[in-house]
């Protein structure tokens, strides 16, 4: 026969290949422990799944509400300026307002009569004048 | 240890309470067998040991996607051929990065593997098998030293009893014209 040909060891036999002593009951033991651990990562990995799908989702609510965000950052933009330019503009109004109010004050005062406008109204410019010169040439 | 029907076994797996019960039983009953598939793969202890205990863990990971239109045996050797065939490639990337036979490491690896008691001819019978490409390889370990049947091996493998005869027969020349060399 070919087949004896060949230095092969019998069919089924596998006497070469050797195993450690209580190999296979060893092997069900280890691999029981392996599949605590493996279970324990499983449910740890899975709740930072669950952690990393809900970022996700955020992530994608994020995205598709962009435009409602722009929108929205346009409208506070929009806002601010038109409070700006109105408190500018008040406050030219209220500065015009003081300005005025400040010339009022002024023109106020000034219509106010003096001693000295008395004075000058009871004896005339001219009065005044004379009185300068008289007494230069009387010294 | 009292065995368990494939039946009884698919009933038990389903059943979320029993499920662990279940695939420790699935251990004890199919551990051995698997082993020694991979085993004759990888060829070195460690490695098989590796490989068996991602068999199952993967096993266990995808339980919930076994439909059961397969026996249950079938299906978790498919799983550790996969694996097999994963660890294979891992092996030769690695050998590649290091201009390495992958072949020639694992050759030298089981010639120091405390676990290999076989002497020079059954090294070099080995080092014949090595040189077959891995399915054709894991045809021959089936056919030759498990004397599986080939309806038994085609509905493992996914291919058809005519194709499963040529490969052995392929193997089997291959192995004896590197022998011939060889011895």
């Amino acid at each position: 026969m070919k087949q004896n040909k060949m230095p092969f060891i019998e069919p089924g036999d596998r006497t070469v290949f050797k195993v450690p002593e209580n190999y296979f009951k060893d092997f069900e033991a280890n691999l029981e422990r392996h599949l605590d651990t493996f279970e324990k990562e499983k449910v740890s990995s899975n709740g930072l799944l669950q952690v990393q799908t809900k970022a996700k989702k955020f992530k994608f609510s994020m995205e598709t509400h962009r435009p409602i965000l722009y929108i929205a950052a346009m409208f506070i933009f929009l806002l601010f300026s038109i409070s700006l330019v109105l408190n500018l503009s008040s406050d030219k109004t209220s500065s015009s307002l003081r300005l005025s109010a400040e010339s009022q004050t002024t023109s106020t005062t000034s219509s106010v009569p003096t001693a000295e406008d008395y004075l000058i109204n009871s004896i005339g410019t001219y009065g005044i004048t004379e009185y300068y010169v008289d007494s230069e040439y009387l010294k | 240890m009292e065995k368990i029907d494939e039946k009884e076994l698919m009933q038990m797996l389903g059943d979320e309470n029993q499920r662990r019960k279940a695939f420790d039983i699935l251990v004890k009953q199919y551990s051995e067998s698997l082993y020694w598939q991979i085993r004759k793969m990888v060829l070195c202890h460690d490695d098989a040991n590796d490989v068996l205990q991602n068999t199952f863990l993967k096993s266990w990971d995808n339980l919930n996607q076994f439909r059961g239109e397969s026996k249950i045996s079938t299906w978790l050797f498919r799983i550790a051929i996969n694996e097999t065939y994963t660890f294979l490639n891992k092996e030769r990337q690695r050998n590649q990065s290091n201009l390495t036979d992958m072949e020639d490491v694992m050759i030298q690896n089981l010639q120091s593997d405390p676990w290999f008691s076989g002497d020079e001819v059954a090294l070099k019978l080995q080092k014949a098998i090595m040189t077959l490409p891995d399915k054709q390889r894991l045809v021959f370990n089936m056919k030759y030293y498990d004397d599986m049947k080939y309806e038994d091996i085609s509905e493992v493998l996914g291919t058809s009893v005519g194709a499963l005869k040529a490969s052995y027969h392929y193997a089997v020349k291959k192995i004896e014209a590197f022998l011939s060399l060889e011895l």
